[in-house]
């Protein structure tokens, strides 16, 4: 799809929770400096991949989005440029659409792609809602309703597997078969927000 | 040196660099301008047509210390990454040690910058973190040594430089955030709200650090802040900003003593200053309808001066709108202003025969409690006044008042116990005390 160029690639360890976080800067980037700086920074799983000179993604786990929270400033002052960046599950097309309004509309700023939809919609624009939605079309409406039980339920799947009257495993298996249909793993609070923002805006 | 050349600019000699022609950048014209930093009708629009930036215009000369002030929002962030070349400018000039600096990388501007955060690389130590930008720039190891331990010195954290930030204090946290920032030598220092993240004691003894490291360091520094002390405590000059238009530069004293408008006057000064309703009449004020105070024949002069300026002025916009109409052919917009600037012309107009409102202006620590001298010597009636609220601050109390169903401020030293519902006699120290036009809400005196 895109010239990618993968600067950094981390050892082909599992990831608890794979995040991309996908980012937009003001200039280009100097890539040398950019890796050296979130590599100093987070010495957890880390790949770095540049989709062109002013934006790529960094694929890590969940505790990256703290490190960003806390750190972007010295990242900014690091390598003389300002950074958008945007967590998501994916870098589809979602999300690449995601991290170009996100950087119009908070920039300088690490956001999740749940809020970023939930502060989008506030304002009318549910250009976001509409690809969710394709997306989502795909997924049989029994894996549907098992992710949005889970949801419902505090992310408690014994209550949900009560609730829905299917056997525990039977739970585990479509809420399994939902997470590899979407890669959408709900059993992570961000994305699990990220579920229930996206299909309660779809459902408006 | 056969690459450069000396140029005469009228007063003074500039040394035009071969690379500095290679890459078109224009070398500023020094002979009027020797300011180190000078930003020429800036304007700001994002991508969503929102405007955040109006023609701000300013020149900030070497060594100088500029604080932009004003609620969020204001722009006063957006000019300063403007300034570091982390957002586009939109219109206007922005020029750096004499070269035009728009289009130029961040990296070439030559410019540190501190934010509001003051983590660190968790991992690292003190030492690492602060030469941690210079190593990814490929200094040579004795440089940068030598830069942080410099740094550190002028600091006074050199006891700490093998420690990692969890063991620091925030102070300390902060002392190296500056320190990362010293280490580049930079001509200008941009800090976007340091101490903002810091404890009440904690702000009150960095910002005398900063002070003193701005005295060593003689660096030109830009500091953004939404806190008026820190902009009066620190400040060479201050910006006061609003929705992004410029709304005074001066110094402290002159902002605090000279506010331009109603804005600045209630925002610069701790508790802010006491605004009344008034109706002016031949040279008397009526303060909130029943208090009234006889206007020296100075200050009588200068409402009628201001609103005779103010009427030729407003006169002079509306030949200016009307024949932008004319020449345009077009209506609309136009018409509305017209029709607004007409309303005020009338406005000043009046003013200036019979009797109109005015907004008087009056800081608590103008305030004071009454004293057969103080009275003569403010030649201020004597008002009695029942105390709302008493707040002891130790040496003084902030004391609420109702003066005329208004709440009014006084700073009251604290020779003496007060309590809710004394009664209390004051006086105004009407020198001190300023009027506002309600209309343009500038200040007339």
């Amino acid at each position: 799809m895109h010239n990618n160029i993968v600067v950094y690639q981390a050892k082909a360890e599992v990831l608890a929770v794979v995040k991309y976080y996908l980012f937009s800067a003001h200039n280009d980037i100097d890539t040398t400096h950019f890796s050296d700086v979130i590599r100093s920074a987070y010495r957890a799983q880390l790949s770095l991949v540049m989709l062109n000179k002013t934006s790529g993604y960094v694929i890590s786990d969940e505790g990256f989005f703290d490190v960003l929270e806390s750190l972007l400033p010295l990242f900014m002052a690091d390598t003389d440029n300002s950074y958008t960046f945007l967590m998501s599950h994916n870098a589809d097309e979602l999300s690449l659409q995601a991290i170009d309004k996100a950087s119009s509309r908070k920039p300088t700023s690490v956001t999740s792609i749940g809020d970023l939809l939930l502060d989008l919609a506030l304002d009318g624009d549910f250009d976001l809602v509409a690809l969710a939605k394709k997306d989502f079309a795909r997924v049989p409406r029994e894996l549907m309703q098992t992710a949005s039980t889970f949801v419902s339920c505090g992310l408690n799947a014994s209550l949900a597997a009560k609730k829905l009257y299917v056997h525990r495993n039977t739970f585990a298996y479509r809420l399994n078969r939902f997470i590899d249909v979407t890669n959408l793993d709900i059993r992570d609070y961000h994305n699990a927000q990220y579920f229930a923002i996206a299909t309660r805006l779809i459902n408006r | 040196m056969h690459n450069s050349k000396w140029i005469w600019y009228g007063n003074i000699w500039a040394m035009e660099s071969k690379k500095m022609k290679d890459n078109q950048q224009p070398v500023a014209e020094r002979a009027d301008n020797l300011s180190y930093v000078s930003l020429r009708h800036i304007g700001k629009v994002y991508e969503n047509k929102v405007q955040a930036v109006f023609d701000f215009s300013l020149e900030i000369a070497r060594r100088e210390f500029i604080v932009f002030v004003g609620p969020s929002g204001c722009g006063k962030s957006t000019t300063l990454r403007m300034i570091a070349g982390l957002e586009d400018i939109t219109t206007g000039e922005l020029w750096i040690d004499g070269v035009l600096s728009n289009d130029r990388a961040p990296k070439d501007r030559d410019i540190a910058m501190v934010f509001q955060s003051y983590a660190l690389y968790p991992h690292m130590s003190v030492y690492d973190n602060m030469a941690f930008g210079l190593k990814i720039r490929h200094y040579a190891r004795e440089e940068i040594e030598r830069r942080v331990r410099e740094a550190a010195r002028i600091l006074e954290i050199e006891e700490l430089l093998d420690r990692k930030p969890k063991a620091l204090s925030g102070g300390q946290r902060q002392r190296v955030a500056l320190g990362r920032a010293i280490v580049r030598n930079a001509k200008v220092f941009l800090m976007d709200e340091p101490l903002s993240n810091l404890d009440a004691k904690l702000r009150v003894q960095m910002r005398s650090e900063i002070i003193k490291l701005h005295e060593e360091l003689e660096a030109t520094t830009i500091y953004v802040t939404h806190d008026q002390t820190e902009a009066m405590t620190m400040a060479s000059r201050i910006v006061v900003m609003k929705a992004g238009y410029i709304q005074q530069i001066g110094t402290p004293l002159e902002i605090y003593n000279h506010p331009s408008n109603l804005f600045v006057a209630g925002f610069i000064g701790s508790p802010a200053m006491n605004f009344i309703d008034a109706t002016y009449e031949k040279g008397v004020l009526t303060l909130a309808g029943e208090k009234k105070i006889a206007l020296s024949a100075e200050a009588v002069e200068a409402h009628d001066a201001f609103y005779k300026d103010q009427a030729e002025l407003t006169a002079r916009e509306i030949d200016g709108l009307l024949a932008e109409k004319e020449a345009a052919k077009s209506v609309g917009d136009l018409d509305d202003k017209i029709s607004v600037a007409r309303e005020a012309l009338d406005g000043y107009r009046k003013a200036l025969d019979g009797p109109h409102g005015l907004i008087y202006g009056i800081r608590p620590e103008d305030i004071h409690e009454a004293s057969k001298e103080k009275a003569s010597e403010f030649r201020s009636e004597v008002y009695g006044i029942a105390v709302v609220v008493a707040e002891l601050l130790g040496h003084e109390y902030y004391v609420h008042t109702d003066f005329a169903g208004i709440d009014l401020v006084a700073k009251i030293p604290s020779s003496h116990p007060i309590n809710i519902h004394d009664k209390l006699n004051i006086v105004f120290d009407l020198g001190k005390a300023h009027v506002f036009d309600p209309l343009s809400t500038k200040r007339i005196y």
